[in-house]
């Protein structure tokens, strides 16, 4: 194992190494010269050649296994998706929704281990009964459910089709026949409770909307003879499918594909999933998965005492980085790298001022932005969310890249530490920037630094609202640096457009997307048996030019994510 | 199934209900009991509010019980409560130190060192080991009421991105973590809105019968699962098998201290992007007081702000960057930190007032109750988990004393005071608390009357 390079992504050293203070500070999977923990084997960090995995020493991987098949929890924006495709925007509108757990930074990790609790259970029955009497408020809704005219009151014939019909699109699989049974006789009870076969099917709405085979994606497969392990059976596989690329239920013709069994191979797999990237609501799973990459949210409490910025600015910026990951990942044939590079922007009239160019009346409008941007670490929706009030925080904004988009944690500060930069002093003139570096110089602050604040740098060039400037505290700005220095890359920049080309040369940026999406794919980290899955899955998206979908379509037919173990 | 319902909830027949009301005469001579003998339900209130404090002014100067103390200066605007108080100082978290915050918040609700989960890309992120405290409680004292506990916000600025143990108070099992209420019309509906509405409508019923058939079905999938997963969809029963008992119950009746108030308008959505902390906290804590005293729910979770958070008390000049939790890492602003202390107290107070306001027999609702107060660090500045800053305040119907200022020698575990507290309100049932260090088999005695 000496020389073996390892998939950098081994989540599992993680939580061992982050005990440990900040001095010589892990990062995921791959430890700092400073502390190599004797335990653990060496790690080869690929070198500037960006040559990356296949180098001279040929990686070593335990012998592969799918991961654990644990049940997810519907996420809150999936189930709204799904109320609105099943029964209307009327029914969606009725519904409210409690915000998801976050686990490894995505909320489809979280699904795999929450609980529903009694809050949860009042919720679920109030959203169910709610969506169903909103659905069938008007003639349209109630043909959209009813697909038969009942002949009277307790038509069970009609009550039953009701009930497999719908049935199968909210369990995403055919009723069972107890299923069947068990919901025709609670909507023909409220149907004479109430003397009205629509009330009837009210009941057997929610009652669909409340049971567990709705709101758990259980994804147990059926035992593989041949493999050993468990093979996701094409209903469910349908299901992983279209929350993972659409955030909704699955419609029609892809529960059709289930039924027919065309799903059952990889190439039935890939059609259905080149289709549904084709649907609009694509866009939003991609920019859903990397706003959460991005940590959007915060800006949404993000407070600034520049009166440039506001709430519905912060909307604007949110939106723009929205905009332009569904562009990158889903128009034309783009290398997914150029997020980094690209110069495309969209802006509308409340944020092209802060961008100095000039913005729709209404809307949004892709523009060609300044040459002093260069991609989305470019973006106001990155530089003022990781920033502080007046100042920059080239902490902030390189950690996220660390984490985020090279898949690296960093430890938190130690408890005794007062991670503050100190204020400027007018008799000792000085940038952010250098109060930062006098007062993380100590060797137990350098241990993390090193790994955040050389990402950040580069970006001193942009303010805290993410304008360009020169100037920080009456002097010069310096957004110059050594590229990651703890990894032995020591190449300079100077700005963001060389720190940009770097980054896009970097195979641990890709490394990274690949797992982040697999993750988000299957709702849980990749098993160690997985690396193996994981290194191929990177070098195919390598070999046909990183274009996004061309990811998508590999992990989706992938054994890890068509097979499984269970516990 | 069968149903143990309060007193004052019992069902005749499939609908029609009678309540039982608590009138003086059916008092015993001294106020303190029903006649019969049964005494006042006793609750326990765990009320939390984020990033510590300033330890010097946090501090009373001397120790000890009535006129031998007095309030320090973060603690004035508990003034008019202070015969309700204990301020308990000296003792520290014994959890094994893991992770600035999460710890102090693990250790107080549950006595047991906190789980570090998968990095991923958020490697700060937790849970606990243990359940917490209060659900423990609530498995002896919350059976027979509507709500077998409740579990309530005011800011809701806290942070999730760090797994369950910064976003919850209350967690049924550990990776069972139960969402809080943080809209006080959602609560008052919940609270007092009438679910059966009258005795011919068969909508109950029928309710009744979906939930058995959502019931069954989780059964049958809770079959084929692991252990683990099992286990998530026993919290899954247990919430349809509350809500199944609700909904055979009736609206609130006025008995006793009971009354339903008037609707809530409160929906606690800012204004201008700022909270409006202290109008929530004003109806969240009378919404919160009624429930106690209409004997819905005995076992309460109030998380005033969250651990971290994002929460920020501009109304106090803070400035607009500046939210409590980075005023307390800045040198500085320790100022400003105080008087988001003091704030924070003067909701407290608040709290603690609407629960004094509500008589019961001799006493109210407070001194039937204990109400543990406390942070998740000791001072947000240092991280630190010594001398931890925690206020009880209620007698739980006599079984502690108060107007007290009790400082523990030798870093005493907090673990202690929390047995002391379920001993208090749940009985001796209870005889130990937490896991590891942090486990305590020594309830603090000293503050306690037997």
């Amino acid at each position: 194992m000496n020389a073996a390079v390892k998939w950098p992504m081994r989540h599992l050293l993680i939580s061992a190494l982050l005990v440990s203070a900040c001095e010589g500070a892990l990062v995921g999977g791959a430890i700092t010269p400073t502390n190599p923990p004797a335990s653990l084997p060496p790690v080869v960090v690929p070198g500037p050649s960006g040559g990356g995995m296949a180098g001279p020493t040929e990686p070593v991987f335990p012998p592969f296994a799918p991961g654990v098949l644990r049940p997810r929890v519907m996420l809150g924006q999936w189930y709204r998706n799904t109320v609105r495709d099943l029964l209307g925007t009327n029914a969606m509108n009725a519904v409210t929704i409690t915000p998801d757990l976050t686990e490894g930074g995505l909320v489809t990790i979280g699904a795999s281990s929450k609980s529903v609790t009694p809050t949860d259970v009042t919720r679920y029955e109030d959203n169910a009964f709610l969506a169903a009497q909103a659905a069938l408020a008007d003639a349209n809704g109630r043909s959209r459910v009813i697909p038969c005219t009942p002949a009277n009151t307790m038509d069970s014939a009609c009550m039953e089709q009701v009930v497999t019909t719908l049935g199968r699109r909210v369990f995403r699989r055919p009723l069972t026949t107890d299923e069947v049974t068990r919901w025709r006789t609670i909507g023909l009870s409220a149907a004479a409770a109430y003397r009205d076969f629509t009330r009837g099917v009210e009941f057997v709405i929610a009652g669909l909307l409340q049971s567990p085979n709705f709101i758990y994606l259980d994804e147990r497969g059926m035992a593989d003879a041949a493999t050993g392990w468990r093979k996701l059976e094409t209903y469910e596989l349908a299901t992983r499918l279209s929350f993972f690329l659409v955030q909704s239920t699955p419609d029609d013709s892809l529960l059709d594909a289930a039924a027919s069994g065309a799903l059952a191979t990889p190439a039935g797999l890939r059609a259905q999933a080149e289709r549904l990237l084709r649907r609009t609501e694509a866009r939003e799973a991609v920019s859903a998965l990397f706003d959460e990459v991005f940590e959007l949210e915060g800006l949404m409490s993000s407070q600034k005492s520049d009166p440039a910025f506001n709430r519905d600015v912060a909307t604007s910026m949110r939106q723009e980085m929205r905009y332009l990951f569904a562009h990158v990942a889903l128009d034309g044939d783009q290398d997914f790298r150029d997020l980094l590079t690209t110069r495309v922007g969209f802006v509308d009239r409340r944020i092209a001022p802060l961008y100095g160019v000039t913005g729709p009346m209404t809307g949004f409008q892709p523009v060609e932005l300044p040459a002093t941007r260069a991609g989305v670490l470019t973006r106001l929706g990155y530089l003022a969310n990781k920033a502080h009030d007046a100042d920059t925080s080239p902490t902030h904004r390189g950690k996220l890249v660390r984490q985020r988009l090279l898949c690296m944690a960093v430890a938190m500060a130690p408890p005794d530490v007062v991670a503050v930069v100190p204020p400027p002093d007018m008799m000792n003139r000085r940038t952010f920037r250098q109060r930062l570096e006098e007062r993380t110089a100590e060797s137990r602050c350098q241990g993390c630094h090193q790994l955040m604040d050389p990402f950040g740098f580069p970006f001193e060039g942009f303010d805290s609202l993410g304008r360009p400037r020169t100037m920080d505290n009456g002097l010069t700005i310096d957004s110059t640096g050594t590229f990651d220095p703890v990894f032995n890359r020591m190449e300079r920049y100077t700005g963001a457009q060389d720190f940009a080309a770097l980054l896009h040369a970097d195979p641990r940026f890709t490394q990274c997307m690949t797992t982040t999406v697999f993750r988000q794919a299957t709702g849980r980290f990749e098993a160690e048996s997985e690396e193996r899955a994981m290194y191929d899955l990177h070098n195919g998206w390598k070999q046909s030019g990183f274009r996004y979908t061309d990811l998508v379509l590999a992990v989706v037919t992938s054994d890890a994510f068509r097979f499984g173990t269970v516990e | 199934m069968a149903f143990r319902l309060s007193r004052r909830w019992t069902l005749k027949g499939a609908g029609a209900a009678i309540a039982l009301p608590t009138l003086e005469a059916m008092l015993n001579s001294h106020g303190t009991a029903y006649a019969q003998g049964q005494q006042f339900p006793k609750r326990y209130v765990m009320w939390f509010f984020g990033n510590g404090v300033n330890l010097p002014r946090w501090r009373p100067a001397a120790q000890g019980q009535g006129n031998a103390w007095q309030l320090s200066e973060q603690l004035q605007p508990l003034a008019a409560l202070k015969d309700q108080l204990i301020v308990v100082g000296g003792c520290n978290i014994r959890i094994p130190g893991r992770r600035g915050h999460h710890d102090g918040v693990a250790a107080m609700v549950s006595g047991a060192e906190i789980f570090p989960l998968p990095a991923g890309n958020a490697p700060y992120a937790s849970r606990l080991t243990q359940r917490s405290i209060d659900q423990n409680l609530a498995d002896v004292i919350g059976t027979q009421t509507r709500f077998k506990s409740m579990q309530l916000r005011v800011s809701k600025r806290i942070v999730r991105g760090e797994g369950p143990t910064l976003a919850f108070l209350s967690h049924a099992s550990p990776t069972a973590p139960l969402e809080a209420t943080e809209n006080p019309v959602t609560l008052f509906n919940q609270l007092f809105t009438g679910v059966m509405n009258s005795p011919n409508d068969p909508r109950n019923t029928l309710r009744t019968s979906v939930l058995d058939a959502v019931r069954d079905e989780t059964r049958t999938l809770q079959t084929k699962l692991g252990a683990a997963d099992k286990a998530r969809l026993d919290q899954h029963l247990t919430g349809i098998s509350e809500l199944r008992q609700r909904v055979q119950q009736l609206p609130v009746a006025p008995t006793g201290a009971c009354r339903v108030p008037g609707a809530a308008t409160q929906t606690n959505v800012d204004v201008n992007g700022q909270e409006q902390i202290e109008a929530v906290n004003g109806v969240m804590s009378d919404l919160m007081a009624m429930a106690l005293a209409c004997d819905l729910t005995r076992v309460v979770t109030y998380q005033f702000s969250g651990s971290v958070g994002f929460h920020t008390f501009n109304w106090l000049g803070t400035g607009p960057r500046a939210s409590e939790h980075s005023l307390t890492h800045d040198q500085n602003e320790q100022g400003k930190v105080s008087d988001s202390v003091v704030f924070s107290m003067r909701c407290f107070a608040r709290t603690l007032t609407a629960m004094r306001n509500i008589t019961e027999g001799t006493s109210t609702v407070l001194g039937n109750s204990a109400v543990m107060c406390t942070s998740d660090v000791s001072e947000g500045y240092t991280h630190s988990g010594q001398d931890y800053p925690i206020l009880v305040a209620g007698s739980a119907g006599g079984a502690l004393r108060t107007n007290m200022h009790y400082r523990a020698t030798g870093g005493r575990n907090t673990s202690d005071l929390l047995l002391a507290l379920m001993q208090a309100v749940g009985g001796p049932t209870f005889t130990s608390v937490g896991a590891g260090t942090g486990r305590s088999t020594t309830p603090m005695r000293e503050i306690m009357t037997a």
